[in-house]
Order: C-alpha cells, then sequence, then structure tokens
C-alpha cells in the first residue's frame, strides 16, 4: 500500500504553526517526547516507546567464523523489520528505502563508533566467534524511528548475556545458563540516535519530530551522540544546510537528551535486574496496562505545565559567546562540560501522570489550551509563571474527580495568557466491562 | 443470554436476538452480515438496538469502509481523465467526476489541485467496486459539499469519535456561542476545523480528541471551560 498523502492543508497548518513556535502536539520546539524502556524475561528483549513510536528488540548470538581481515573480533548486525503493523506504507519482508536508510543508520551507530567489545566476542581466533544479531521490530511508527530503534537496540545489547563457552584444545563447549552464569557484552560507551527537523532555513528546530513534521520539514539532522558528550556519527536529509551553527547547536542540546536517556536506560537496567529476584516478574506485560484500555491516549494529552522556551534565545548566545566553534570537526567533537549546563535545566521531561492515577482503574484525560502565541518569540525574561492549583473538586461519587488546574502567564504590560487546564479522571464502565470480557 | 449491549466477537450467531416489534422488517447496521436466514457478526464490538428495529455493533475502528450516502473528506490524489481520483482512507480510491460539482460544465470545471481537500457524499459503495463520489446533491445544488480551503487544520481520529460527534445530543456545537469556527466532520475519521488562530485549532482539535472518552455532560463541561479561556484570552 502506498504512502498517504499529505494534503497541502495539513501542510500549509504545519508550517504555520512552526513559524509561530507551535507544535501540534503542544510540546516545546526542543522538547524530547516521553520515553519508556521496558525488559522482557529473556536477555536481550527490550521494548522502547517514544511517544507513539514502538520499537521492539531482541539481540540473539550464535557461534560463526570471523572475517578474514579481522579474525580476532566478534560479529555484529543489525536488523530492522517494519511490517505493515507500525505503518499501512511498510511492507514486510521487503527492503525499503526507510528500512535501509534505518539500518544503514544503526550500524553506523553502533558499529563504526565501535561502542560493543567485538574483541571480547572472539572464542578461537580465525576459527569462532560469536556473532550478534540485533532484530528490531517496529511496532508503531510515529517519527523519529531511528531514534527509537537506537534506544532500543542499546538497551537489549546493555541487557543481553550470552553463554559461557570453555575451550579443550580441540573443542569447545558452550555451557547452558544454568550451568553457568552467561556473560554480559562489553559496552564502551552508549551511542544514541537524536533527530532534528529543521523549518525556514533552519531558524525553527524541532527535536525528535513526529511523522508529519519529519515528512514537512525541510531537512533532517540526525546526530548519534554518546553520554560523553561526543559525537559518533552525523546524518543529513533533505536540503542543504544555510549554516554550520546549526550543527552546533543541535549537537549542543543533543549530548543533554542523550545522556538523560543514557541515565534512563541504566535506571531501566537497574529495575530489571531487582525485578529478576522478584518471583512474580513478569517481563513485558508490565509495560501493559491492563487497567484501561486508552492508555495510548492518554500519553496523547499530557501536558507539561512549563511553556518557557529558551531554546532559540539561550542557545543563539552560547554560540556566540563560545569559542569553541572553531572546533566543527563533523566526525568527533569534544566539548567542555562547563558549556552550557543551563540547556539541562530547559529539556523537561515532566510526567504529571502518577502512579496512582494509572492503578486505580481510573482513565484521566487532561485537555488544555494556550494562547501564548507571542511567548516564545519575545525576549523578555519578565516572563513569569504562576501556576496555581485553583480548585480540586470531588464530586459526589468517588470515582468521579476532577482537578481543575490553571497555569497563568503573565507578561508585565499585559497579560497574555494561557493555560487551562482539564483534567478529567473518571470511569467508563461499559468500555472496561467490554475490554474485560475480549481478553 | 441477552446480548444486547453487551461484547460481541466476530461470528457469533445472533438470529435469535433480533426481534422487531409488530413484525417490521429489521435493519442490520454496521458489523451485522447476513448469510441465508442466519445474522452473523463480523466486528468485535458492542450490539447495539435502536427501537423499533434496528441492529448494530459499536466498535472502535480507525479504518474506514464505505458506506452509501455518507459523508466523507477527500483528498485530491490525481487526476485522471474526467475523474479526480481521491483518498478517502479506505482500501481503494474513490472516484469524482468533474462534472459532479454545483455549476459545472465541461468548459466551466472546478479548479481542483492535488492534495486538495473536498467534502463529498458517496454515491455508489459497493464492495467489489471503486466507490464514487459526488459534491452535489439531487437537486444539483452543492449544498454543504465541496471544496475545503486550505488554511484550515484537518486531523485524523477514530470513526466511533466521528459518529459521537455527529450524535445530536453532543454539545460541541454548542462550544460555537463561545468563539466561532468551522467544522467539517468526514465519516471517514477525518476532521477539517478553521479558526481564527492557530493555537484555537490545536486547542479545539485536542479538545475534539479528547471528547473521545468522555460522556456528553462532561464533553459540556470542556465546552464551557474552553470557551471561557476564550474570553479571557
Amino acid at each position: 500500500m502506498k504512502e498517504n498523502l499529505l494534503s497541502t492543508c495539513e501542510k500549509t497548518f504545519l508550517l504555520r504553526a512552526v513559524t509561530e513556535n507551535v507544535r501540534l502536539d503542544n510540546r516545546q520546539l526542543n522538547e524530547y517526547r516521553k520515553e519508556s524502556i521496558h525488559f522482557g524475561t529473556d536477555w536481550g528483549s527490550c521494548l522502547v516507546t517514544l511517544g507513539d513510536t514502538r520499537v521492539l528488540a531482541q539481540v540473539s548470538c550464535d557461534i560463526q567464523a570471523p572475517k578474514a581481515s579481522k579474525p580476532n573480533e566478534g560479529l555484529l548486525h543489525v536488523h530492522v523489520e517494519m511490517s505493515p503493523m507500525a505503518a499501512l506504507h511498510f511492507e514486510s519482508g521487503r527492503h525499503s528505502d526507510i528500512s535501509i536508510q534505518v539500518n544503514r543508520l544503526l550500524e553506523k551507530c553502533l558499529k563504526e563508533s565501535k561502542c560493543v567489545d567485538l574483541e571480547a566476542l572472539c572464542i578461537v581466533a580465525e576459527e569462532k566467534v560469536w556473532n550478534i544479531r540485533i532484530d528490531l521490530n517496529v511496532m508503531n511508527y510515529e517519527g523519529n524511528l531511528a531514534g527509537c530503534c537506537s534506544i532500543a537496540a542499546i538497551a537489549a545489547l546493555a541487557h543481553f548475556k550470552h553463554p559461557d563457552v570453555t575451550s579443550t584444545g580441540e573443542k569447545i563447549i558452550i555451557h547452558s545458563y544454568a550451568e553457568k552464569d552467561p556473560i554480559p557484552i562489553n559496552l564502551h560507551h552508549y551511542p544514541i540516535i537524536i533527530s532534528y527537523a529543521l523549518f525556514n532555513d533552519g531558524k525553527q528546530i524541532l527535536t525528535d519530530p513526529i511523522a508529519l513534521e519529519e515528512k514537512v520539514a525541510d531537512s533532517l539532522l540526525l546526530l548519534s551522540v554518546n553520554s560523553y558528550r561526543e559525537i559518533c556519527g552525523i546524518h543529513l536529509e533533505g536540503v542543504a544546510l544555510p549554516s554550520s551553527n546549526i550543527v552546533i547547536k543541535c549537537s549542543r542540546n543533543a549530548v543533554n537528551i542523550a545522556s538523560h536517556l543514557v541515565k534512563q536506560i541504566k535506571t531501566a537496567l537497574a529495575e530489571d535486574i531487582k525485578n529478576r529476584s522478584d518471583i512474580s516478574f513478569a517481563g513485558l506485560t508490565e509495560s501493559l496496562n491492563l487497567d484501561h484500555i486508552f492508555s495510548k491516549a492518554q500519553e496523547a494529552f499530557q501536558i507539561k505545565l512549563k511553556r518557557e522556551n529558551t531554546w532559540s534565545n539561550n542557545d543563539e548566545n552560547n554560540t556566540n559567546n563560545n569559542t569553541i566553534i572553531n572546533e566543527t570537526d563533523n566526525e568527533k567533537k569534544d566539548e567542555n562540560t562547563d558549556v552550557d549546563s543551563s540547556d539541562e535545566s530547559n529539556i523537561q521531561y515532566e510526567n504529571e501522570l502518577t502512579e496512582e492515577d494509572f492503578k486505580s482503574n481510573k482513565y484521566c484525560v487532561k485537555s488544555f489550551m494556550k494562547n501564548t502565541a507571542e511567548l516564545m518569540a519575545t525576549n523578555d525574561d519578565s516572563i513569569k509563571m504562576e501556576t496555581k492549583e485553583t480548585n480540586e473538586i470531588s464530586s459526589d461519587e468517588s470515582d468521579d474527580i476532577q482537578v481543575i488546574q490553571e497555569c497563568k502567564m503573565s507578561k508585565v504590560e499585559e497579560i497574555e495568557l494561557t493555560c487551562v487546564i482539564i483534567i478529567f479522571i473518571f470511569l467508563i464502565p461499559y468500555y472496561k466491562q467490554a475490554f474485560i470480557l475480549k481478553i | 443470554m441477552n446480548l444486547i449491549n453487551n461484547v460481541i466477537v466476530p461470528g457469533e450467531e445472533v438470529t435469535s436476538e433480533l426481534k422487531s416489534k409488530n413484525d417490521r422488517k429489521i435493519i442490520l447496521g454496521p458489523g451485522l452480515r447476513r448469510v441465508a436466514d442466519k445474522v452473523f457478526t463480523c466486528n468485535s464490538g458492542i450490539l447495539r438496538k435502536k427501537e423499533p428495529n434496528t441492529y448494530w455493533i459499536d466498535s472502535h475502528r480507525k479504518r474506514y469502509i464505505p458506506q452509501r450516502n455518507e459523508m466523507v473528506i477527500g483528498i485530491i490524489k490525481n487526476k485522471q481523465g474526467d475523474y479526480f481520483k481521491v483518498d478517502i482512507g479506505s482500501s481503494e480510491q474513490a472516484l469524482l467526476s468533474y462534472l459532479a460539482f454545483e455549476g459545472a460544465t465541461k468548459k466551466n470545471r472546478v479548479k481542483l489541485e492535488i492534495g486538495d481537500l473536498v467534502y463529498a457524499k458517496l454515491l455508489t459503495a459497493n464492495r467489489d467496486m471503486e466507490p464514487e463520489l459526488v459534491c452535489i446533491n439531487a437537486q444539483g445544488k452543492s449544498s454543504v459539499m465541496g471544496v475545503l480551503s486550505n488554511d484550515g487544520y484537518l486531523f485524523h481520529c477514530s470513526i466511533d469519535l466521528v459518529r459521537k460527534m455527529l450524535n445530536p445530543k453532543c454539545p460541541f456545537d454548542k462550544l460555537g456561542k463561545h468563539f466561532p469556527y468551522e467544522i467539517t466532520i468526514g465519516m471517514n475519521g477525518r476532521i477539517w476545523i478553521k479558526t481564527h488562530t492557530i493555537k484555537t485549532s490545536i486547542a479545539l482539535s485536542k479538545a475534539i480528541l479528547t471528547s473521545e472518552f468522555l460522556s456528553f455532560e462532561e464533553i459540556q463541561i470542556l465546552c464551557d471551560r474552553l470557551g471561557k479561556q476564550y474570553y479571557n484570552s
């Protein structure tokens, strides 16, 4: 099936919105979507969601003869599978342009950055080495596929353990997991692809674009960055960049996001190890929200309270003030860690929905409206946020709780207004019933 | 077991459930199919009944199956001879004749570019044929159909949300008292809105998408809040 044609209407609306620094999902321009990382019961199985993009990774291994040119190094292969389940225009079994591209990007990111210690995977030089295969199954496509795949791949690699091997001179014995503890793969660093969509000659840079933004953007810039603030690869799609400053600007933002993501992967790994000692460990089942059926919709309506965008202003200052710019080595670039700690505060990973909300069998929806068009364009530091929780009404039925939050932004001269957040928490009895019975 | 307002899976036989008063003909809605003298379900969802004799299945779906006489929003994909090829979200592309517009003649053709939106009615929708669209009613008037301007905002939603929006009890139309907006709802899960500012469009679209899981009373509250906010801004 062919990819759906974009209507002129959607295209022009998105461009108009982006010019006003507004995104369709109410994110800020430099805001990354919320990620979640879950591990399965098998070693090396990992489910990563990034907004609505969802990728399942599985690492497997077997023994093969090494390449003649690298007799003492293990092998690493990446396979990205895009089924029509992810998006209608994907075809399974056939390599489309996009799947080859994502495959190649991931190989660049994982193999050529030398993050995996391949020499440790050698069993007998020139004869037998471990062949590590990463299978990535795209389950839903909603933009930034390479980014989501790279998180899934690196998390799965970090989680994976291959069986232990003893060599008795002529023979080698592969021990089962029960016999001997399996060995984890050595990872030197965790490279992650962060993607940017560029609009209007690079005036607007959108972090982590959704599918529609990717389609309309002038160009896409994909940076593979690790937590040590090193760039492991750059990929540019679409029209040429108007200035090299954009790469620097993006890489500054990317290193912060990457270090955050790596931190998330590591906490998820630690959590998984903790969970495994528990008898009731359920693997990927934990990632499913069995209490309600509309979990995906909940994420779509999450709102961020803070509305201050400092990406354009702050970063511009940073680029102007810093003299490190002359290090424009595109291959590898080290940056002082003290450059912009302010950036870290700009990226917010807020999660307004508490665990209780999820678990208490209630479904919550948040919707909002804001009318602060000029806010992002202005340089005015006097923009102030006052977050007020005006009231919290509990209605007679204990199931229905309404929380109305009003978040006001006041400017010194005029009150431009405003963000209203309406949170509805309630039950839909018949849908729930429907779902339980279906299961 | 009474299956009305209960969960149904595809393939169930519901013949015994279907009764009508005064021996009137039973009307089968979406999700129900007659095979010989038996009625089977072909969707999973909830079996509904409207007195006296209408039955259908309420289900969550995103893919559109064309039905005759339904109003849809289509995207012009191609021009082919005397026809436009229109994408209406179904498995087949629909056909829209050059002449199926109000006042259109062989010489006086409508100006439509690829990517433009049309609001049209399905003239035919057979299982094995390409569906056909028209932008005029039987009197040759456009009524509400025709080309949608490109400065609106088109977004996609599920088919059941569309049905909910079109329910006369749905309080969304009262939002018009608070602030002006244009809305066109296609039965194929596409909604086109136009307001003065981009922010209002996005807020309205989010409100509509949110209302998928709200009851009508809650939608009323949501609309009141939106309206109040609009006055304050």
